[in-house]
């Protein structure tokens, strides 16, 4: 009996929308809900300003540092046991 | 963070931007070294992270107070002007230039064996040792890391307050977990990148504003920031059953 191998035809390597998703998903998740909290914020107040965004940006500044040095450190140590040295 | 801040304070009052900016260089080279140190201890003891971290913090918080008891203003204003105000454009203010570190600091780091070991060694420890990566070394880059931007911090704030701070630890701690769980960080490690995270200090930055704007006491923003990790924590639980299911 002759064996049939069948060849994998090879995957595009194009764009990949569902490893896509799956990977900045939630980074685009937030960007919209921060884009959706200042249309609300401008809706609120509608003299919203450069004066009021740079000091939203001052009030983030030291936030967005400290949250990307946990970042780092959640990184490379998780949370599970794992026991390699 | 707040050990950055006071130590900038001390050494900054009186003096001018050049001689500030040599003193933000050294606090940004002691804070990295704290950081390296706290992953050494972790690395060398074995002694769980989480229980390492939280008693160095307690040491670093002790040194800021013998530092400085009380929150003083005195960040010479020059070194102020380098985040507060707009150079270019009224929409592009300084502190945004400023954000830039990040990516600069990032950016090259990810892309490198460093970085990718970095992520290896939290996505999955045994995996990492078996592909030769030095988990000992990744591990204590990390936090040489952290240390660096937790520096980078302390220096942010002194820019944009004025004031050596002491406690401002406490906060930053709790809103930076805050910002990494909201940004989509894993804190079962070996995910997340840093734009996230960002967005998210945005979030939580601009949610007590909100407050303000609608005539509500802003406090209720730190209510909103615990309803918020629930949610976030809940919905990524949920991702996981999915996941299995």
């Amino acid at each position: 009996m002759a064996s049939t191998a069948v060849a994998e035809a090879p995957r595009p390597a194009g764009f990949r929308f569902g490893r896509a998703a799956r990977r900045y998903g939630w980074t685009v998740a937030v960007y919209a809900l921060f884009a959706l909290l200042m249309v609300i914020t401008i809706a609120i107040k509608p003299d919203y300003g450069a004066f009021e965004w740079n000091t939203l940006t001052l009030a983030a500044l030291p936030l967005a540092f400290a949250a990307v040095a946990q970042t780092i450190v959640c990184s490379a140590e998780a949370s599970t046991s794992q026991s390699a040295r | 963070m707040a050990l950055a801040n006071v130590l900038a304070l001390r050494a900054m009052l009186g003096h001018d931007l050049n001689y500030s900016l040599v003193v933000a260089l050294i606090v940004l080279l002691e804070v990295t070294l704290a950081g390296a140190l706290n992953g050494a201890i972790i690395v060398v003891t074995r002694v769980p992270d989480i229980v390492i971290t939280l008693a160095t913090s307690f040491i670093w918080a002790g040194l800021a107070l013998l530092v400085l008891a009380k929150p003083t203003p005195g960040i010479p204003l020059d070194f102020q002007n380098l985040a507060q105000g707009s150079t270019f454009s009224p929409w592009v203010p300084n502190a945004l230039l400023v954000l830039l570190v990040i990516p600069l600091v990032w950016i090259p780091l990810r892309r490198s064996r460093a970085g990718l070991a970095i992520y290896a060694v939290g996505s999955d420890r045994n995996a990492a040792f078996r592909s030769g990566v030095n988990l000992g070394w990744s591990r204590l880059l990390a936090y040489a890391v952290c240390g660096f931007f937790a520096a980078c911090g302390g220096l942010a704030l002194s820019m944009t307050t004025g004031v050596g701070t002491p406690l401002a630890g406490t906060y930053y701690t709790l809103s930076g977990v805050s910002a990494i769980v909201l940004g989509g960080v894993s804190l079962a490690g070996g995910r997340g990148g840093m734009l996230g995270p960002v967005a998210a200090a945005y979030i939580l930055s601009l949610i007590p504003a909100v407050l303000i704007y609608l005539g509500i006491d802003p406090n209720y923003g730190q209510m909103i920031q615990g309803v918020l990790i629930v949610i976030v924590v809940m919905i990524g639980g949920l991702g996981v059953v999915l996941r299995r299911a």
